[in-house]
C-alpha cells in the first residue's frame, strides 16, 4: 500500500486528476464530504488530504511514501526527500514585487516581507544586500501599501493579484511548479511500486 | 548642494545630536571596539540577556564586539572625578530581535556619573527631550520612576518570581493579569495609570502608598515641575508600563519615542543599582538615541539618479570631464552616462 500524500485544494485535485488518468483512481475521493483518507486496495493506493505546507513533512518523516509539493516549500524547507520528477502542473513563479515606481535606497537594510524567508535570505545574499525580514503569513502585498516593508519576496501566477493592489514584478527569482517527492527509505523498499507510479504519470504529463 | 546633504537622515540627526551635547559641556567619549569577553561574563546580569558576539584575537583570547556603551564609561571614570560628564557616537553589536541575527547598531547618547543630584536628573532628561526635538516630527516622553515600581512590589508582597512577572506584565499593560496575582492594590491601581504628567501624577498621589513609594513618587513629581516650568509640561508623559531592568536601574527611567516609529528612539534612566553592583558609591543617569531606528524615518528616495543626467555619446573624455566640472560648479549632481540608458536626471543634457 503506497500512502500518498495530496496537496488540499485546486492544485491537489489537478494531481489527483493526474494520478487517476495514470490508473491510481480512488472513485472514493470524489465522492466529497469531509473524509481525510481514502483507499483503493485493489490498486495499493492510499490517499490523504494535507495542507499544501505540510505534504512535504509527511513525506519526509514516512508518514506518506509520496506526496506533491511545490518548488517553493521545497526550497525553504529544503525536507530530506527524494525529488522524483516535475509534474508540470501549478506552475507559477517566485518574484520580487514592490510599488509602482519604487526605487532601491541602497544606503538602507531592505525590509523583505515574505512567506518565504529562506528563500528570500539565499536571494539577496547572493547580491550582498543587507535586509531586514519580515516573516508574514498571508495578505503578504499588504505589507509594502502599508509601509512594513519595502518590497515583497512572493508567488506570482498571472499577476493579476499585484497589478490590482499597485504593485509591479521587479525581479524574477525562480520557476516554480509542483513535485513528485518521496520519503528515502520507502522509496529504498519500494522502489518498483514507486518507480511503476512515477513512469505511470509522465506517460500522462508527458515528461 | 551641500556637502550635508549626503548624509543619511540618521547620520545627519546625530551630527546636530553631537553638537548639542557638546554645547553642554558634555565631553566626547570613545570606546575601544573590542573587550576581552571575561568582563561581559563578570558582568552579565547588568547586561541585556541577549547573546554577545566575540571572536579570537591573534593571540588567542576570547574578545567581544561591545553590545553596550555605558558599562565601558563606568569602567573608564577616574577616582577622583566629583562628576563626569560625557556623550558618546558608537556602533554597538547586538541581537535586537530575539533568535534574529546580530546587527550594528549606531547610538549616541549621554552618562553622568558621580555626584549627581536633582539638578544633574533634570538636565539630563531636559537633553533627552532636546534629543528628540532636533530629531523631527512629532515627540513625547514617557517618565516612569522603577523605585516606585520596587516600592509597590515589596508592598504587595512579590517574592523574586513574582516580581519578574509582575514587571512583564506591566510592561503589556496587563492589569487583568496583574489584579489575577495581586487582587486589587497599590500596584495594580498604579499599574495602569498613564498619561499626561500633570494627570498622571495627580492620580498616583491618590493612592494609598507606603513611605518608599511615596519619596519616590514626590521625586518624580519634582522632576516634572522643572520640566514643567522649562516648558515641556505638554512633551513629557507619566507612563507606568515603562520597565527596565530593576537590577540596573533603580530610579527615574524615561523612553522618548517620535510619532511613525514604531520603537523607543530614546532610553534612559539613574542607574545607581548599576553602580553598587560595580562597588561603586555615587550616582549615575544617562540615555542612548538609537540611531538605527531612525532609519525607517529616512524620507523618499531621490526621483532621478542626478540633477544632470550627462549624456556623453562619442565626447571626448577630457571635455566630458570639463562639462562635469562646470555643472558641479553650478551646485549640480552630475552623472555622466555613454548613452543614459536605464537612468535618469531632472534634466538631460547631451554633449
Amino acid at each position: 500500500m503506497l500512502n500518498i500524500a495530496l496537496p488540499k485544494g485546486r492544485l491537489g485535485e489537478k494531481v489527483y486528476e493526474l494520478l487517476e488518468g495514470a490508473g491510481y483512481a480512488c472513485p472514493e475521493l470524489r465522492e466529497g464530504g469531509r473524509k481525510l483518507i481514502f483507499e483503493n486496495a485493489e490498486r495499493g493506493v492510499r490517499y490523504f488530504w494535507v495542507k499544501p505546507s505540510d505534504a512535504a513533512i509527511y513525506v519526509e518523516r514516512g508518514a506518506a511514501d509520496i506526496g506533491v509539493a511545490g518548488l517553493d516549500i521545497l526550497m525553504e524547507y529544503s525536507p530530506e526527500v527524494y525529488e522524483l520528477c516535475d509534474l508540470g502542473i501549478g506552475v507559477c513563479r517566485m518574484a520580487v514585487a514592490a510599488k509602482h515606481g519604487w526605487r532601491d535606497d541602497t544606503a538602507r537594510p531592505l525590509r523583505v516581507a515574505t512567506k518565504f524567508p529562506a528563500i528570500a535570505r539565499r536571494h539577496y545574499a547572493s547580491r550582498c544586500r543587507e535586509i531586514d525580514i519580515i516573516h508574514l503569513n498571508g495578505s503578504i502585498e499588504l505589507a509594502p501599501i502599508l509601509g512594513l516593508s519595502d518590497v515583497i519576496v512572493d508567488i506570482v501566477e498571472t499577476g493579476t493579484t499585484l497589478r490590482e493592489n499597485g504593485l509591479t514584478v521587479v525581479e524574477d527569482i525562480l520557476p516554480i511548479s509542483s513535485r513528485l517527492i518521496a520519503n528515502k527509505v520507502s522509496y529504498k523498499f519500494r522502489q518498483d511500486a514507486i518507480e511503476a507510479l512515477c513512469r505511470a504519470i509522465r506517460e500522462v504529463t508527458g515528461k | 548642494m551641500n556637502e550635508l546633504d549626503t548624509l543619511r537622515f540618521d547620520e545627519a540627526a546625530a551630527l546636530r545630536l553631537r553638537s548639542l551635547y557638546r554645547c553642554c559641556g558634555y565631553s566626547p567619549y570613545k570606546m575601544s571596539n573590542f573587550e576581552e569577553y571575561d568582563l561581559y561574563m563578570r558582568n552579565r546580569d547588568f547586561l541585556v540577556s541577549s547573546p554577545v558576539l566575540t571572536f579570537t584575537d591573534t593571540d588567542g583570547r576570547l574578545m567581544a564586539l561591545k553590545p553596550d556603551v555605558t558599562l565601558s564609561v563606568l569602567r573608564s571614570s577616574a577616582p577622583g572625578e566629583r562628576l563626569r560628564k560625557v556623550y558618546y557616537y558608537e556602533s554597538v553589536y547586538r541581537a535586537p530581535r530575539a533568535g534574529g541575527p546580530f546587527r550594528e547598531i549606531m547610538q549616541t547618547g549621554v552618562e553622568l556619573i558621580g555626584e549627581t543630584g536633582l539638578y544633574e536628573t533634570a538636565e539630563c532628561v531636559s537633553l533627552a527631550v532636546e534629543s528628540l526635538s532636533l530629531i523631527g516630527g512629532e515627540y513625547l516622553l514617557d517618565l516612569s520612576h522603577m523605585g516606585l515600581l520596587d516600592a509597590l512590589l515589596g508592598d504587595a508582597g512579590a517574592d523574586e518570581a513574582g516580581r519578574r512577572t509582575a514587571l512583564s506584565l506591566i510592561a503589556a499593560r496587563n492589569i487583568h493579569g496583574l489584579r489575577e496575582l495581586f487582587g486589587d492594590c497599590a500596584l495594580t491601581a498604579a499599574a495602569g495609570i498613564c498619561g499626561g504628567a500633570e494627570e498622571a501624577l495627580a492620580r498616583l498621589g491618590e493612592l494609598r502608598l507606603g513611605e518608599r513609594a511615596a519619596g519616590a513618587l514626590s521625586e518624580l513629581r519634582e522632576l516634572y515641575n522643572i520640566m514643567k516650568e522649562t516648558g515641556y509640561a505638554d512633551r513629557v508623559r507619566v507612563d507606568m508600563s515603562t520597565v527596565c531592568d530593576l537590577s540596573y536601574y533603580n530610579g527615574i527611567v524615561f523612553q522618548g519615542f517620535i510619532e511613525g516609529l514604531p520603537e523607543a528612539v530614546v532610553s534612559g534612566g539613574r542607574y545607581d543599582s548599576a553602580l553598587r553592583k560595580l562597588g561603586r558609591g555615587g550616582g549615575a543617569i544617562g540615555f542612548a538615541v538609537y540611531l538605527d531606528r531612525l532609519a525607517t524615518f529616512a524620507g523618499k528616495c531621490a526621483d532621478d539618479d542626478a540633477d544632470v543626467l550627462l549624456i556623453y555619446g562619442d565626447a571626448r573624455p577630457a571635455d566630458v570631464l570639463l562639462r562635469m566640472r562646470s555643472l558641479r560648479a553650478e551646485g549640480k549632481t552630475v552623472r555622466a552616462s555613454r548613452d543614459g540608458a536605464g537612468l535618469s536626471g531632472k534634466e538631460t543634457v547631451r554633449m
